[in-house]
């Protein structure tokens, strides 16, 4: 007996079936095709992003430079919380970028503790007119005076700067050390500071602002000659105009 | 009617071996112009092979009712398998003789012996790869003393393919093998059946996807392919019926030739 209602039935269910294969193919080529072009874009993604960070780190440190010299230049004594330190976090998203900035640096700081780094500049002037300095651990630095009184800070300051230290021991990066010394000096902690710009100024020699900063931190520290005496020396292999600045106000006594 | 118009269709293609039927197609007519020159030469024994429904009955019986007004001819469609019917059965068809006992091989050869004849009588046998080898071996002997010529036809499988070797390779002067038909041929054959059963409208209904599709499913056998379209006519036959609008009567629907074919087995489903 000719059931044709079932052949009917039969023949879809075969129909579909011999789809499968084709569908089957079908979706793997798009699948394939998919997954390449989402690679092949995430890699030009990835590329782009790249040049992008690279870029974006070069101008944020050229920036950082400009405004921290800026800022180093007019930030008063003793000042409290001021528009300055508005204006430092300013500058704390671009910071990310640096730490993607891999240098070649010396071991410089094994110790975590940058409180604990001690100078022993008086010696070192002495064995050699080249300025070079030593993180030894010295005991009685001469006649540092405490200015904790002056050091106002917010706590979201704090914890700014912990996170740039904090990406400066990974990546030792000058210019991060250089925005913690110039970020210490401005709060009033002249050691922290001068430690800083030490640090700086071991990792990159040619840095104006570094040394500035340094000489800066010196006078603040009442270590007038020892400031006088880097200055002339970093003259000596430096045409900074700044530099020569700093001196002339030092000498004159107009910069305390 | 339209109803007997499929229904006549169908019975075109019954699977029956009749010579009327017999489609004549460009390689099949020249394999069958060889066949029958073969038989006009002295042979002892002449092989016709190929798989299962590729028409070596129908050639056969197409030789047979061709020969059978010019010389003695005899046909043995169902093998006899038993010997002494077998030689027995010779001996009433070609010699005229009806033994009442026993008849052995060597009765057979001494009763041979006392009939000539202008040409060789010729036996046709289909599908020998039925018989036994101790047969084969007698048929072998008969026609070495030249005084039956034999026309065989085998399933070209591997184990006929060993009969062949064993009883015939150094004795047959012809061997001819048949083959499915392509696409084209089946076109032919198809069309004409049909128009030689007078079902010319329904021959116009096939076009080349059509026949494509048959032969895909049948690989251009001829006794798949009758198999097929005689299924494939109850169908139509059905929907002429029960649903007439769903017939297309300019083309034949390849969903029915599929659904024929599910119907018959050639598509699991």
């Amino acid at each position: 007996m000719l059931n044709v209602h079932d052949l009917e039935r039969r023949w879809l269910k075969y129909k579909i079936r011999s789809y499968i294969p084709i569908s089957i193919l079908l979706v793997t080529v798009i699948g394939i095709s998919i997954t390449a072009f989402s690679y092949f874009n995430s890699t030009d993604t990835l590329i782009s992003e790249n040049t992008i960070q690279q870029k974006e780190t070069s101008l944020v440190n050229s920036t950082i430079k400009e405004k921290e010299t800026s800022v180093s230049l007019s930030v008063p004594e003793n000042t409290e919380e001021s528009p300055v330190a508005e204006k430092t976090l300013v500058l704390k998203p671009s910071l990310r970028f640096m730490d993607n900035i891999e240098e070649g640096l010396n071991p410089y700081l094994e110790d975590e503790n940058t409180d604990d780094l001690k100078l022993d500049l008086q010696k070192q002037y002495q064995q050699n007119e080249d300025i070079k300095y030593t993180t030894n651990k010295v005991d009685n630095f001469p006649d540092v005076p405490d200015k904790g009184t002056l050091s106002i800070t917010t706590k979201k300051n704090e914890s700014d700067l912990k996170d740039v230290i904090r990406r400066f021991k990974q990546n030792k990066n000058p210019a991060l050390s250089l925005f913690i010394a110039k970020r210490y000096y401005e709060l009033g902690k002249y050691q922290k500071s001068y430690n800083y710009a030490l640090m700086t100024n071991e990792i990159d020699k040619s840095i104006d602002e570094s040394w500035i900063l340094f000489s800066k931190s010196l006078v603040k520290l009442g270590q007038h000659e020892l400031a006088v005496v880097t200055l002339k020396s970093y003259l000596k292999t430096s045409k900074s105009s700044q530099a020569e600045i700093l001196l002339r106000k030092i000498e004159s006594g107009s910069f305390k | 009617m339209k109803s007997s118009f499929y229904l006549s269709s169908k019975e075109v293609f019954l699977d029956v071996v009749d010579a009327k039927e017999y489609v004549q197609l460009d390689r099949v007519s020249t394999l069958y112009q060889s066949l029958k020159d073969s038989v006009k030469k002295p042979l002892k024994m002449i092989l016709l092979y190929g798989k299962p429904g590729t028409g070596k009955s129908m050639m056969l019986n197409k030789l047979y009712e061709d020969l059978k007004e010019q010389q003695k001819v005899v046909m043995y469609h169902t093998p006899l398998v038993d010997e002494t019917e077998f030689l027995k059965s010779l001996a009433r068809d070609i010699y005229g003789v009806r033994p009442f006992e026993e008849l052995n091989f060597t009765q057979f050869n001494e009763l041979s012996e006392h009939y000539e004849f202008e040409s060789t009588p010729l036996v046709l046998l289909d599908e020998a790869q039925l018989y036994s080898s101790s047969l084969m071996e007698k048929i072998r002997l008969i026609s070495d003393a030249r005084k039956i010529k034999f026309v065989i036809t085998l399933h070209k499988t591997d184990k006929e393919d060993i009969i062949a070797k064993e009883h015939f390779q150094t004795r047959i002067w012809e061997s001819l093998e048949l083959h499915n038909a392509s696409s084209a041929e089946l076109k032919i054959y198809i069309q004409k059946k049909l128009m030689k059963n007078n079902c010319f409208d329904v021959a116009n209904m096939f076009d080349n996807k059509n026949v494509k599709c048959i032969h895909k499913i049948t690989s251009g056998n001829y006794r798949d392919t009758n198999k097929l379209l005689d299924s494939l006519f109850s169908i139509y036959d059905w929907y002429e019926e029960n649903q007439p609008t769903k017939i297309n009567y300019s083309n034949i629907s390849n969903k029915l030739i599929e659904m024929a074919a599910i119907k018959t087995g050639f598509i699991n489903a």
